[in-house]
């Protein structure tokens, strides 16, 4: 579906994105994660035909983003961040208007419009102005436009933002659905938000991919965080693991009645070495247990380890 | 495509009643200064009108034109629409249409003007024919001049300010101030881009095909120029 290689945006001195590849196949959900500048919104503007790369290929549904621009254009629904919309039209002339620009034919024009707001639950708002409606609304508007057409490609930035959690979920719902005749992208801050809808994520960092993994493997690859209860007291277990293991770190720990309830964190799989060093010393332990990573946690834990 | 918006610029002007209040400012304006010469000095033409009109142009495209990429860049949706299937061409094309049916439609609102003329005089008609086409000529260079300032900024007063600066800087080079204070080999080869120098020629009645010429080459130049700039724009961050 997407081939991406070897993909550099540079403006001046700055590159925005340093030599990407990545693959994404059809009907998948992916979800691109960054911190502000990791490139995302560069590499959405090189995607919908913005603008093109420095040097790299494009390619989605064996269209080149070089070559085939104007009909690649054709096969994204695209809704950007600050989603514009021309505030003055009403909510059906507005879409009525980004169909004749999606040269959707007239003689099917009624009934794609007729699906697109039942999808999007636009009926109530239809006739009023959209400066006039609410701003989840406005984002529904928003992706009502981008899947006028049906695309192939549906590029979300920041889908669910200004939503209430019963719109967040509709909207969730609703993306399940094009899920089966769409590739999408999403783009988000809202890790959460990625973790319910994504199948898979991106995280970029200084224009690199830094992670390219299933939601669920990459939370458990990662999970190197350890809770342990044991008598061991923190100055000696510090010491040892200072002269035995230098790559497992205490992050805090809490005292209770002769017991310590420690949380560790390390770059592998710690709880062999924990158990021999504290076993050894003659100390016991009552728990040891690995902690799940939440993606925000995640998101910090790669971007930082990648600086 | 172009169609949908063409149409969609033109429902604007209409359904905010800036475009009634335009068309109400230009007709006031020239209906008071041409009236003045029919009743005050008996004069049964339209040469009045021609002149004011040329003069109320200079101001009042830039304050149709202001807005036009000003606010589509303001609000984002300049970018968003460089994501359809549209060449850079079709939307700005597309975008001086639009700009130019509105004027058609204000010089038709002025129409109604020549039945004074006719009823109290015998005008020659070849003079406000060629009037009607010099007004339309100047009035597309001046839209595309328009277009090319606001494609520059987002903010509409500073594309109305640079476009008025270009007009008169164009309107300028024949006046008599700056010829005058000009050696006259640089005086006579300035006044060939005035735009004064060439409405007055046409609005005369003489159809000079170097005058037609130059605000046809005049408002391909500027859209030439708005297309130079969305290339520019394009390769930004």
């Amino acid at each position: 579906m997407i081939h991406v290689s070897q993909l550099r945006k540079q403006y001046d001195d700055l590159v925005a994105l340093d030599d990407i590849s990545f693959t994404i196949q059809k009907n998948e959900v992916i979800g691109f994660l960054g911190p502000n500048g990791a490139g995302k919104t560069t590499l959405m503007k090189i995607l919908t035909c913005f603008f093109p790369p420095s040097s790299g290929t494009v390619s989605i549904n064996g269209l080149d983003i070089h070559t085939n621009s104007l009909e690649l254009r054709q096969n994204i629904g695209y809704l950007p961040e600050d989603n514009p919309l021309y505030e003055h039209m009403t909510v059906i002339e507005y879409l009525r208007f980004m169909a004749q620009l999606r040269k959707i034919s007239p003689s099917i024009l009624k009934s794609t419009l007729d699906k697109v707001i039942d999808q999007c639950h636009l009926s109530s708002v239809m006739t009023r102005p959209i400066h006039e409606c609410s701003k989840g609304f406005k984002q529904r508007v928003g992706i009502a436009q981008a899947i006028l057409h049906q695309p192939p490609l549906l590029i979300l930035d920041e889908p669910t933002s200004g939503l209430d959690p019963n719109q967040m979920i509709e909207i969730r719902t609703l993306l399940q659905t094009l899920k089966e005749s769409s590739t999408i992208i999403i783009c988000s801050h809202i890790l959460s938000e990625v973790m319910a809808t994504c199948s898979r994520v991106f995280i970029l960092h200084k224009g690199e991919i830094v992670a390219n993994e299933d939601v669920a493997f990459l939370r458990k690859s990662k999970s190197k965080k350890i809770k342990l209860e044991t008598d061991m007291p923190p100055k000696e277990f510090e010491i040892s693991l200072k002269t035995c293991h230098k790559n497992i770190h205490i992050i805090s720990y809490n005292a209770t009645q002769h017991m310590y309830e420690y949380s560790i964190q390390s770059d592998f799989d710690c709880r062999n070495d924990l158990f021999t060093l504290i076993t050894n010393s003659s100390y016991s332990i009552q728990e040891m247990a690995t902690e799940k990573l939440s993606l925000e946690e995640l998101f910090t834990q790669l971007t930082q380890e990648s600086k | 495509m172009m169609i949908a918006l063409i149409k969609k610029d033109l429902s604007f002007l209409f359904k905010s009643s800036i475009g009634y209040l335009y068309i109400l400012t230009f007709f006031s304006f020239s209906y008071w200064y041409y009236s003045k010469y029919i009743f005050i000095h008996d004069q049964a033409t339209m040469t009045s009108f021609f002149y004011i009109s040329h003069l109320l142009l200079l101001v009042l495209i830039p304050a149709i034109t202001m807005r036009s990429w000003s606010e589509d860049k303001r609000s984002g949706m300049l970018d968003f629409l460089k994501t359809f299937p549209l060449t850079e061409w079709e939307h700005i094309l597309s975008k001086f249409a639009s700009a130019l049916l509105f004027f058609l439609l204000i010089l038709v609102s002025t129409l109604p003007l020549i039945i004074l003329p006719i009823y109290f005089g015998n005008p020659d008609i070849g003079l406000i024919v060629s009037g009607y086409i010099a007004l339309f000529l100047l009035g597309s260079s001046l839209i595309s001049i328009g277009l090319f300032t606001s494609s520059l900024t987002k903010n509409q007063m500073l594309s109305f300010l640079f476009s008025l600066g270009i007009n008169y800087g164009f309107y300028f080079l024949s006046t008599p101030l700056f010829i005058n204070s000009m050696p006259s080999y640089i005086s006579r080869f300035s006044q060939l881009f005035s735009i004064n120098y060439h409405y007055t020629y046409l609005s005369k009645g003489v159809l000079d095909f170097h005058s037609a010429f130059f605000f046809i080459l005049l408002t391909f130049f500027f859209l030439f120029l708005n297309n130079i700039v969305f290339h520019y724009q394009r390769a930004q961050p």
